[in-house]
Order: C-alpha cells, then structure tokens, then sequence
C-alpha cells in the first residue's frame, strides 16, 4: 500500500474539496409564491366566483345555463381539492373539504333523503339541517334529478349558499395564511406534494376505478351510478379539474411551479418521470369518448396514466427525502 | 438518496458524518479540557506519540481506502434505502389502500425522525452483537478491535464485509420505515435535522461521539450511563476483558436490557486496548486487515 504516502494523502483529501458543493442549494422564493398566488390562490379565488355564477344560474329557466354553471363549479372544486392544503394552517379548515362535498363519506343514501325531504312540506332551511344536505352531491340530486321546480329551487339556494360560504372561507383563509406558507417553504411544498399525491389516488380508485370496474374487489362491474355527480354527469369535469391543478403545479409551461423547485433542489430525473405520466394522463383524458359512460375499456388508459403518476410521484418522494444521508454514518462501531 | 460519501473531504464537512468538522471541534475542547483537569498539561511528544504512532497512521491509510471501496462498491452496487423504501411501499399499496392519516406535519416530523433514531440505533446494537456472537462474524469484527490506540478515524477501521452489513442493515430500517411513512403519511414527510444529521442523533450523540474512540476516559456517571453510552462505556469495550460489553452505539438501554451493560465505573482504568498479545500485529496493514479474516476462517474450516 506504498500508494497511500502522505502526498497522495494530502492530494486525496485536497482535490475533492474543489468539487465539494453545497448540495442544500438555497432556492429562490419565487416559485412558491408562484404556487400559492397563481394556483391555490387563484383557483379558490375562481371557485368563489363559479359558484356566485351557479347561485345566479339558479333564476335562469334555462336547464343548459343551470347545468353548464354547476359543471363549471364542479371543475373549480376539483381545481381546489387538488391542492387543498388550508387545513394544515386553520384547524376550522380541516372539515371545509367535506362541507362542501360529502363524495366517499358516510353511508347514507343523500339523494333518497333529499327526494323525501321535498316531497315534504318544510321550509328548505329547516328540512336541509345535515350538513351532508348542502354538499355538491346534494346539489347534483336537487338539480338534476328531476323536474326543476320552485320547490327544488328553494332547496338550491340553501345547499348553493351554503358551498358558496366555504368557497368564501377557503379564499379568505389563503390570504390570511400566505406568510405562514412562505414562512416555512419546505413544510408547504410537501403539504401541496402531498394533497396532489392524495387526491390522484383517490380520483383513480374512489372516481374512476371504482366506477369502472376496475378494482380487484368489483372488476369488470361498471357502475356509473356510483360517479361522484351522477344526475348532472359532470363527475368528469371535476376529475378534469384535479388534472389541470397537477398540471398547473408540475407542467413544464407552467413554471415557475413544484418542478421548478424539484429541478433546483433534485436535478431534473425524478420529477421529469412525474410530468411524463401526467402529461399521458391528460393526454388519455382529452381523448376519452364523450359518451364513455365511465365505460371500462375507456378509462384504462387515463387509469393507468393517474397510477404512473402515482408510482413516479412516490420515486421521487423517495429519493428527495435522503433517508440514509441523515443518520450519521451507516457504519459500524 | 444514498450514501453520502462524495469525496473523503466530504465527510469532515457533511453534519451527517461522525466526523464532521464541528463535531470534532467540539469533541477536540472536550478532550482538551478534560485532559488538562485530569492529567495535567499537554505536551508535544505526548500528542505526537499518541497521533503518529503505528495504529493512528494505518487508520489515515485505511480511511481513504475505506472511503474509495465504498465509493466503488458499496453505494453503486448495494441495496439503496431508497429501493427498500420502494418496495416496503409497493407491497403496503398492494394490501392496503394508503392511509392518508391526517397527523399535523410537525408531529409526523417528530415521529419521523424519531422512528429512524430509534430503529436505527437498536438495529445497530443487534448487528454489533451478532459480529460479536457469530464466530464467523467476529473474524471480521476483528478488524475494528484489532486497534491498540484509539482514534476518531479508528471508527473507520472495518472490514468491507462489516461495511457492506452495515450498509445493507441501514437500507433495511431506513427503506421499512421511510416505506411505511409515506404509506400512512404521504409526502408530508420530512427530518428534524440539525447540521444536516438527525436532531436526536446530534443532540445526544455526536458532539461526544469521537471521544468514543480516544483515551478520553469521559463518564456520564452511573445514572446516564444506563440509558446512554458514554465515551468511557465503548473505551471500555475496546478492552480484551470486556470486549463483548457495551455494544450499543447511542442508547445504553438495549445493553441495559439485554444484558450487556458494564458501566464504566465498575472497571478499573486499564487503558489496554486491542485483541491482546501479538494480535495487532495479524492486522497491520491494509492487505493484512482484508486478507486475515478469510485466512482464520479457512484455517477454522480446515481444523474441524
């Protein structure tokens, strides 16, 4: 081992510090503040308004201005949920999600109720008491399920009224806590990492495999009555909204955005995966058929694409963590 | 991510490395002070005897080897946490739908960087006993006893079979419980650190960390003593007559537990460290310290 003299010591030790860089790299504020102001923002900001348009929809005799408005709400909401991460700053918050829409929760049949409840009676606000009553799915059934009528129009504007309160909660409650996203840039990236992550999953098993047929529990069952909004059929406008958000967060003409910060901080591998299978996915969702019906063979490919995305999301989560670099020497003692 | 080991510089300056600069100023003043309040005052032939003598030169030679057999073998060939992370997620996905747990980030942080601590240690502790018990192992494990003075870079002095355990043993705890967070939690995950490395880790281990291997014979009394190791604890497993004592790296409580406690009180100041008469000198140079293991192990096969 005459190689190692005191030289080629010094010269080993020496040369590497040249190459040594900080790998921590300091990265700008901006593109956070691109994600909170130009898309968490900006889309409670939109939902806000879409529902006010849907509250004003409400007087219209038209049925298409009525549908096309809740459509409309329903691709904001999706837009929202996507990167919902209000409840991590305001307590209050952490329920507003389930306020505002009761999809996957609890057992109970909200259509059948609210049918019983108009063939009654009650003054609307009185006969809406439940929470669970004033949701997007109780707006679906309201609306879309039968005859329009004064009485299922009353019944309109307490649920619309109500979602449009949350909608307002949630705006106001982004101003009010933008410092404290930027205060602690990491903790709200991996809030926004983890909504995204979230919500692709369940909008790939709760909104489209299960619909579907393509779960191991019910596959090949089709069921498009078990779509989040089955009488107005704009469950895929919503899933359309959870998209746009990833892509407003991940695209690469979005940017500034979460790839940006990915690329400074990782290098562009992990997250180019993410944007790949993203990209597929809204690819697939564009050329679904209209009329797919939530159709199995329709909606392989856009399941596919969401379960990519999925799988390359936690890729890169994996890696940027740095598990083994935290723990002070893998050795030995 | 795997292992961090870029360069040998690399290690002095990364807060994740046991010797990184600020521990080793921190554990230098410690040892100075406490050298001076129990000894008296430090002289010259007195450092460079205890810097320059035979053990410390081949753990400088042994350390850059270290380093560039890890950098060739061990991170681009061996299991990464991350892998194990991977599939510990895979296979969780595969049963189960994902948690989703609605924890506050700063409690999955806590609990996080806790699991990996904890985990991590008592890991370490069973791994250190299984080189100690396994007869094969221990030929091995040799390697690291095998030195007579003690030094920061003795930490080093492993035989790449002990590398690749331990590496192998941290892609393992590191990959099931980064695995199973992301399951429950998501990507709401992240690491209480401090200077880079693990906050709990920091805090109650590495700035006294490199005295483990030194002849400062620093106790943290019989109370801590059975919770923490302390540097005068691992001193005295270096020791031929307790050399099987004391195998935990932070927390004193799994030897506590597990029976192999020896507090440092209860052994008299004997500063002997090594294998024992004539063993040093099977292990005195790299060639030797790869080779030697497998020699005594054929030589075992070959006797019975």
């Amino acid at each position: 081992m005459k190689i190692f003299t005191p030289l080629s010591l010094v010269c080993l030790l020496s040369v590497p510090a040249l190459s040594y860089a900080d790998q921590n790299n300091t990265v700008v504020k901006d593109p956070y503040a691109s994600i909170y102001d130009n898309v968490i923002q900006h889309n409670a900001n939109n939902a806000v308004q879409y529902c006010a348009d849907l509250q004003t929809s409400l007087e219209s005799k038209s049925s298409d201005v009525r549908h096309q408005a809740f459509v409309q709400l329903a691709e904001g909401w999706g837009r929202v949920q996507a990167s919902y991460i209000l409840g991590d700053y305001d307590m209050n918050a952490m329920d507003y999600p389930l306020m505002i829409d009761y999809f996957h929760s609890g057992n109970e049949d909200i259509h059948e109720s609210i049918e019983r409840l108009i063939g009654r009676d009650s003054k609307p606000s009185t006969a809406l008491y439940k929470n669970s009553y004033k949701t997007m799915g109780a707006i679906d059934s309201v609306m879309f399920s039968g005859e329009w009528s004064e009485r299922r129009k009353e019944f309109a504007e307490v649920m619309v009224a109500n979602v449009c309160k949350r909608f307002t909660q949630i705006s106001e409650g982004y101003k009010a806590n933008r410092d404290a996203f930027l205060f602690d840039v990491d903790k709200g990236l991996s809030l926004v990492v983890n909504a995204e992550i979230e919500h692709i999953y369940k909008t790939r098993d709760w909104r489209i495999a299960q619909v579907s047929g393509l779960t191991k529990a019910n596959l090949g069952e089709t069921k498009p009555e078990h779509q989040q909004y089955p009488y107005s059929e704009a469950s895929w406008a919503f899933i359309g909204g959870i998209l746009e958000t990833n892509k407003q967060l991940l695209g690469e003409d979005q940017q500034p955005n979460v790839a940006t910060i990915a690329y400074e901080k990782h290098g562009k591998e992990g997250i180019h995966a993410v944007q790949v299978a993203l990209a597929s996915s809204l690819e697939a969702y564009k050329n679904t058929p209209v009329d797919h019906n939530f159709n199995l063979n329709d909606m392989i490919p856009i399941f596919q694409g969401l379960l990519d995305v999925q799988k390359a999301f936690y890729r890169h989560l994996v890696s940027q963590i740095g598990v083994s670099a935290n723990l002070i020497d893998a050795d030995g003692d | 991510m795997q292992m961090a080991i870029d360069t040998p510089l690399a290690l002095f300056m990364n807060g994740s490395s046991r010797i990184f600069w600020g521990y080793l100023i921190v554990s230098t003043v410690i040892a100075i002070g406490w050298y001076v309040f129990k000894v008296g005052a430090i002289s010259a032939p007195t450092l460079k005897a205890y810097w320059f003598n035979a053990d410390s030169k081949l753990d400088y030679r042994y350390f850059v080897f270290n380093w560039i057999f890890k950098a060739l073998f061990i991170v681009p060939v061996l299991l990464s946490a991350n892998t194990v992370a991977l599939w510990t997620l895979n296979w969780l996905n595969s049963v189960s739908e994902p948690l989703f747990l609605s924890w506050y980030y700063r409690d999955i942080m806590v609990a996080y960087t806790l699991s990996l601590f904890v985990l991590g240690d008592v890991s370490r502790y069973w791994l250190h006993r299984w080189l100690h018990t396994n007869r094969w192992l221990w030929k091995f494990h040799q390697v690291h006893h095998s030195a007579e003075s003690l030094n920061p870079l003795t930490f080093y002095r492993l035989h790449p079979v002990e590398i690749m355990l331990y590496a192998l043993r941290n892609a393992l705890v590191a990959g099931v419980v980064t695995g199973i967070f992301v399951f429950c939690f998501g990507a709401r995950l992240n690491l209480y650190s401090v200077l880079g490395g693990n906050a709990f880790v920091v805090i109650l281990f590495s700035f006294t960390g490199n005295l483990r291997h030194s002849h400062i014979r620093l106790s943290y009394g019989r109370w801590l003593e059975r919770l923490l190791i302390s540097p005068a604890q691992h001193q005295v497993h270096h020791q031929q007559k307790n050399i099987h004592k004391n195998l935990g790296s932070v927390f004193a409580l799994w030897d506590w537990v597990f029976g192999t406690l020896r507090l440092s009180k209860d052994v008299p100041i004997d500063q002997k460290f090594g294998l024992g008469c004539g063993k040093r000198e099977k292990f005195d140079g790299i060639i030797k310290i790869i080779i030697q293991p497998f020699f005594d192990i054929y030589r075992s096969i070959r006797r019975n």
